[in-house]
C-alpha cells in the first residue's frame, strides 16, 4: 500500500529537483550581457500583448491550436502501443503504421488547404 | 483468417483517404473525387449483396462480427450513400471544396457501417462518433447562416446524445464486467433489477432516443433537417438515423430482453406520441422540406411499434424486428428519394419561381408539367410514404402492424392505422399541387445527376416489395438478433 | 484502497455539473465546456469500474480520444458561427423555428 506512494513522492522530489538544478546551473554557467531586446516577453514569435491581456487575439491562433490538440491527443494509442511492443509481433506494427498513414494523410490535406499558413494578425 | 468479409469496410475507409488526397491533383480533382466515391460505394454494395445471408463471422477476438443483420444494414448505408454521392456531382459543380463532402460523406457511412457490424460497446461507440462527427461539419456545408445555425444544433444535440449514451454504457459495463453485447446479455439476466443497470439503460434509451428523433426528443430534428443541404438532409435521415436504430436493436434488444422488463407501456407512449405528434405537424407544414422533415419524425414512430412488440411478448419478437428492420429499409430509400427531388426543385425550378423560398409547396405546383419525370417519381415515393399498396411502404408498414396484433396490441396497431391515414392527406396533397394546379412557368431541364438516384430509389420502391428475398432477409437479420440476446 | 462509490459520487456530481451548465450557458465556449465535462463523467466511471479487467481503461482511452476529436469540430463550428454571426452567443439562432 505505502510503496505504491513512496514512487509518487519520488517523482514529486526529483521534479521538484530538476528544474531548480537547471537554473541553478544555467545561473552559474552562462555570461551575462542583459539588453532590451532580451527583456521582452517570449510569445512564440508574436509581438507581445503586454499589460491587459483580456483582449481578443487573432482567430489564426485558434485554428492552429484546433490542428494540434488532434495530432497531440490521437498519441494517446502509441503508449499502450509502445509499451506491450514486444509481445505484439508485426501485426501490430503494420497496424501503428497505419493509423499514422491516416494521420499523415490529414496533416497533408491541412497543408495542401492553406491551414498551416500564417496570415498574420487578423 | 481471412479478412474477405470486411473488404466493404477497407474500400470505403481508403477511399475516404484518396478522396481527400484528392485535392493534391491539378484541378483540385473535384471530378476525381466523386467517380472515385461513386465507384468505391458501388464495389462495397455488390460485395455485401453478394454476401448477405452470410452465417455469423466473428474478426478481432469477437468484436466485431459479421451477420445477416450487419449486412442488411450496411447494404442500406451504402445505397443511400450512394444516392447521394450521385446526386453530390451536379450538387457540388459550383462549390469550393467539394472533395471534403465526398470524404466526409465516406467517413460518415465507414463509421454506421463499423456501428452495424460491431459486436462490442467500444467499436460500437467509435463508430457512432464517427459517423456523428462526420456529419456536424456537412450540415453546414454551404456557409448560410441557416446552415450554421443547423450545424450547432446538432453539433450541441449530438454531443450531448452521445454523452448519455457513454455515460448509460459505463454503468453497464460496470454491472456486467465486460463491453461484449452477448456476454452483457448474459451477465444483465442474473443481475436482474440493479439500479445500476436500469440508470444504465434509462440513459442509454435517452441517447438513442436523441439520435432516433423519438418525441420528446425530436426537436433538434427537424431544425438539422430543414436547414442543412437537402443531399445532406438526404443523408442525415436516411442513414444517420437509421444508425441509431441498429444500434439500439443491438443495445436495448439485448438489454431489454435479459432484462425481462415489462416496458412497453412508457415505450408504446414513445412510439404514439412520436407517430401522432409527427404526422399532425407535418399536416400544418408549407415548407415541403419541414414537411419531410416531420413526417421522418413519424417513421421513427412506426418502427419504435418494433420495441413495444418485442418487450410486451418475445413470441413476436421476430416478426417485429423483421417488420421494424423493412421498415427502415424502406423509409430509407423513400426519404433519401424525396429529399433529392427537393433538392432537384431548388436548383432547377425554384431560381425561376420564388427565390429564398425554395422549399414551398407553391413551387411544386404543376410539376406535373414543368417536370414530368420529377413529379411522376415524386408522386410514388409520396404515395409510397403514404403507405398506398402495392409500394414498398405499405408492406413494410404492414408487417409492423401485424406483428402488434399478434401480440396482443390491437389499439397500437388502429393507432398507426389512423395516422398512416393522416399522413396521406399531407403526401397527397403534394401530388395534388404537381398534378392539379397549373405550372407558373415553362418546362425545365432535368438535371441527369439528380434524376439517377431518384429514379434508383423509386424503383426500389416499387420492386423491392413485391421481390421476396428482401423478407427472407430482413426475418434471417432479426433471427440473428434474437439469437445474439440468447433466445432461439 | 478508495471504495467505488466515491468514484461513482464524483462522477455523478460532475455529470449533473456538465448537464446544468449545458441547459443554461448561452456561451458557445462554456457549452462546449460542459459538454466535455460529460464525457469526462463518463471516464471516471468507466476507469473506477474497470476492476477486475482492463476493458474499462481501454474504453475511456477511445473515449478521450473522441472527446478531442470532438472538441476540434465544435471548437471549428464556433469559429465559423463567429466569422458569420460575430458572436458565439447561442441565444442568437431563431431562424428555424417550428
Amino acid at each position: 500500500m505505502m510503496s505504491g506512494y513512496m514512487e509518487i513522492a519520488l517523482i514529486t522530489i526529483v521534479g521538484i529537483l530538476f528544474p531548480v538544478i537547471a537554473f541553478v546551473a544555467s545561473w552559474l554557467l552562462r555570461p551575462s550581457h542583459p539588453n532590451d531586446e532580451k527583456f521582452t516577453i517570449y510569445e512564440c514569435g508574436e509581438i507581445a500583448l503586454g499589460g491587459d491581456s483580456r483582449k481578443n487575439i487573432g482567430i489564426q491562433f485558434y485554428l492552429f491550436a484546433l490542428i494540434f490538440v488532434i495530432f497531440d491527443v490521437e498519441a494517446i494509442f502509441l503508449y499502450p502501443w509502445a509499451v506491450s511492443f514486444g509481445g505484439l509481433g508485426a501485426f501490430a506494427f503494420i497496424e501503428m503504421m497505419i493509423f499514422i498513414g491516416v494521420l499523415v494523410a490529414g496533416y497533408a490535406y491541412a497543408w495542401k488547404i492553406g491551414a498551416l499558413e500564417w496570415v498574420g494578425d487578423a | 483468417m481471412s479478412y474477405g468479409l470486411l473488404i466493404p469496410e477497407l474500400i470505403i475507409a481508403a477511399s475516404a483517404l484518396i478522396v481527400l488526397l484528392a485535392v493534391f491533383m491539378k484541378d483540385g480533382g473535384k471530378k476525381f473525387a466523386g467517380y472515385v466515391s461513386i465507384v468505391a460505394l458501388l464495389v462495397s454494395l455488390i460485395l455485401v449483396l453478394k454476401d448477405g445471408l452470410v452465417t455469423p463471422t466473428p474478426y478481432f477476438n469477437d468484436t466485431i462480427v459479421i451477420d445477416p443483420l450487419s449486412q442488411i444494414f450496411n447494404m442500406i448505408f451504402l445505397l443511400v450513400s450512394l444516392l447521394v454521392v450521385i446526386g453530390g456531382i451536379r450538387y457540388n459543380e459550383d462549390k469550393p471544396h467539394a472533395e471534403i463532402f465526398y470524404s466526409l460523406l465516406l467517413f460518415a457511412t465507414l463509421g454506421m457501417m463499423v456501428v452495424a457490424i460491431s459486436n462490442d460497446l467500444i467499436p460500437l461507440f467509435v463508430g457512432f462518433e464517427l459517423a456523428s462527427l462526420a456529419t456536424y461539419p456537412m450540415a453546414a456545408f454551404e456557409r448560410t447562416k441557416r446552415g450554421i445555425e443547423a450545424s450547432m444544433k446538432y453539433f450541441v444535440i449530438g454531443a450531448l446524445s452521445s454523452s448519455l449514451l457513454l455515460f448509460g454504457m459505463s454503468y453497464i459495463y460496470g454491472v456486467a464486467g465486460t463491453t461484449n453485447i452477448p456476454q452483457i446479455a448474459d451477465a444483465l439476466s442474473l443481475n436482474l433489477m440493479k439500479p445500476a443497470s436500469l440508470l444504465g439503460l434509462l440513459f442509454i434509451v435517452s441517447g438513442f432516443g436523441f439520435k432516433m428523433a423519438l418525441v420528446p426528443f425530436h426537436m433538434w430534428a427537424v431544425d438539422v433537417y430543414d436547414g442543412a443541404p437537402h443531399l445532406v438532409t438526404a443523408l442525415l435521415s436516411s442513414a444517420s438515423k437509421k444508425m441509431a436504430f441498429v444500434a439500439a436493436f443491438k443495445i436495448l434488444v439485448v438489454g431489454l430482453i435479459a432484462l425481462r422488463f415489462d416496458w412497453y407501456i412508457g415505450l408504446a407512449l414513445l412510439a404514439v406520441l412520436t407517430m401522432t405528434l409527427g404526422n399532425v405537424v407535418a399536416a400544418v407544414q408549407r415548407s415541403v422540406k419541414r414537411m419531410l422533415a416531420y413526417s421522418s419524425v413519424a417513421h421513427a414512430g412506426y418502427i419504435a411499434i418494433a420495441f413495444v412488440v418485442i418487450s410486451k411478448s418475445l413470441a413476436e419478437a421476430e416478426i417485429a424486428l423483421a417488420g421494424g428492420i423493412l421498415h427502415i429499409f424502406s423509409h430509407a430509400l423513400m426519404n433519401a428519394g424525396a429529399f433529392i427531388v427537393a433538392a432537384i426543385i431548388a436548383a432547377a425550378v425554384i431560381s425561376k419561381v420564388k427565390p429564398g423560398e425554395e422549399d414551398n409547396l407553391d413551387n411544386y405546383a404543376g410539376l406535373g408539367k414543368i417536370a414530368p419525370v420529377t413529379a411522376l417519381m415524386m408522386a410514388i415515393l409520396m404515395l409510397s410514404l403514404g403507405g398506398v399498396p402495392p409500394m414498398f411502404g405499405f408492406w413494410s408498414k404492414a408487417v409492423i402492424f401485424l406483428s402488434a396484433i399478434k401480440a396482443d396490441l390491437l389499439w397500437l396497431a388502429i393507432i398507426g392505422v389512423l395516422n398512416s391515414a393522416l399522413s396521406l392527406y399531407y403526401y397527397a396533397r403534394v401530388v395534388m399541387y404537381m398534378y392539379y394546379r397549373d405550372p407558373v412557368i415553362e418546362r425545365v431541364n432535368e438535371p441527369l445527376m439528380y434524376v439517377l438516384p431518384v429514379a434508383i430509389a423509386t424503383m426500389g420502391v416499387i420492386l423491392l416489395g413485391l421481390y421476396p428475398p428482401t423478407y427472407e432477409w430482413a426475418f434471417e437479420a432479426a433471427r440473428t438478433l434474437l439469437m445474439m440476446g440468447g433466445i432461439l | 484502497m478508495i471504495p467505488l462509490e466515491w468514484y461513482l459520487a464524483l462522477a455523478a456530481v460532475l455529470f449533473s455539473i456538465g448537464a446544468y451548465g449545458i441547459l443554461v450557458e448561452r456561451n458557445g465556449l462554456k457549452v462546449l465546456m460542459c459538454l466535455e465535462i460529460l464525457l469526462n463523467a463518463a471516464n471516471i466511471n468507466l476507469v473506477a469500474f474497470s476492476r477486475e479487467n482492463l476493458m474499462g481503461q481501454e474504453f475511456a482511452l477511445f473515449s478521450i480520444a473522441i472527446a478531442a476529436c470532438e472538441v476540434a469540430v465544435g471548437l471549428a463550428l464556433l469559429i465559423m458561427l463567429f466569422r458569420y454571426m460575430d458572436t458565439i452567443d447561442l441565444e442568437t439562432f431563431n431562424i428555424l423555428r417550428w
